[in-house]
């Protein structure tokens, strides 16, 4: 049977391991003692070791804000896409409304009653109103695409 | 009993505020130790990433800190023994090969000499583990005329714990950290890929 190789990298495991350990198990006064002797002052050292670690909390609580904004932006850019459905003249818009309440009544009803008033009376800001709503829940995209 | 909550921002910044500079150099010395560990399989990272990945798990919540039992620097000591952990598991060796280059030496009479030639071409990890073995003869050179070291360093590689060592030799604890300080301090400066900056 063939001799099993040396593992080597289990013995420089082995060591490596014991001396991470060493350094968690030293004393105050070993770990100070090996600072300056590598020539370094402790407190130079222990304020590096703050700024990582700060750095780490800033860079976490700056990551949720990205987050937050990342979210932000979307929602607004697909309002944005909604609204570009939305005609750009008072005629334009009550034509389309009024074709929404034709072929859709349920949404009709839905805005009447909300609304509380006739087609007729409504006023091309209730419309556009109505429209941005509708395009928010993305009842536009149809019209638009016929 | 477990937190039951991830720590806080603000709980950790007061944390980091009070710790003092021997608990600072231990994270340090620490997260250096963990990343010269890994060798190859850090792929490049720092014990500032360490450092740095410590403090976002905990944050998170992947690990929690449980402050009845165990102090801010023995959580982050744990934390980043078990992340480091990941880091070895996750290593792609593929992604990062030995190259000859690096073990490739230039013989007294000035010719090249390659390790590679000396491998049985079907040896699985071979060239990780020819990497390793000069590593190693490479520390146990460097402590030839030390001798407490050098048991020490015998006793590791028989696969004792370090407590098992101490007592073997019968060296006090004192004895026993002044000669782990002496190996930590040159085996810092022999691979020094652990450094902080992040």
């Amino acid at each position: 049977m063939p001799e099993r190789p040396r593992d080597y990298e289990a013995e420089l495991r082995a060591i490596m391991d014991a001396l991470a350990e060493s350094a968690a198990q030293a004393s105050d006064e070993e770990i100070l003692a090996e600072v300056r002797e590598s020539g370094e002052d402790p407190e130079a050292v222990a304020a590096r070791v703050r700024g990582i670690l700060s750095r780490a909390v800033t860079a976490y609580e700056q990551r949720r804000l990205r987050d937050a904004e990342e979210s932000y932006r979307r929602r607004l850019e697909s309002m944005r896409t909604q609204s570009r459905a939305i005609p750009a003249t008072p005629e334009r818009r009550r034509e389309l409304f009024m074709a929404i309440m034709t072929r859709q009544p349920d949404l009709g009803t839905a805005l009447v009653t909300l609304q509380n008033r006739e087609f007729r009376s409504l006023t091309d800001a209730d419309i556009q109103s109505a429209l941005e709503q509708l395009a928010a829940l993305g009842a536009l995209q149809e019209f638009e695409d016929r | 009993m477990p937190e039951d909550r991830a720590a806080t921002p603000a709980e950790l910044r007061a944390a980091i505020d009070a710790l003092t500079a021997p608990q600072a150099a231990k994270l340090e010395e620490f997260a250096k130790g963990r990343v010269r560990r890994l060798g190859r399989k850090a792929a490049g990272r720092t014990a500032g990433d360490l450092l740095n990945d410590a403090v976002t798990a905990t944050l998170a919540g992947t690990r929690r800190w449980n402050r009845a039992n165990v102090d801010f620097t023995g959580h982050l000591i744990g934390t980043m023994r078990s992340i480091s952990s990941h880091w070895a598991r996750d290593f792609d060796p593929e992604e990062h090969p030995v190259l000859e280059s690096e073990l490739t030496k230039t013989t007294s009479e000035g010719g090249t000499l390659s390790p590679f030639e000396q491998l049985a071409a079907t040896e699985p990890d071979a060239e990780r583990n020819l990497e390793a073995k000069e590593q190693v003869e490479e520390i146990l050179a460097a402590f030839a005329a030390d001798t407490v070291v050098s048991v020490i360093l015998d006793g590791m590689l028989e696969g004792m714990s370090p407590p098992d060592v101490r007592s073997e030799l019968g060296l006090s604890q004192t004895e026993y950290e002044t000669a782990m300080r002496r190996l930590r301090r040159k085996a810092s400066q022999m691979f020094p890929a652990g450094g902080a900056d992040a």
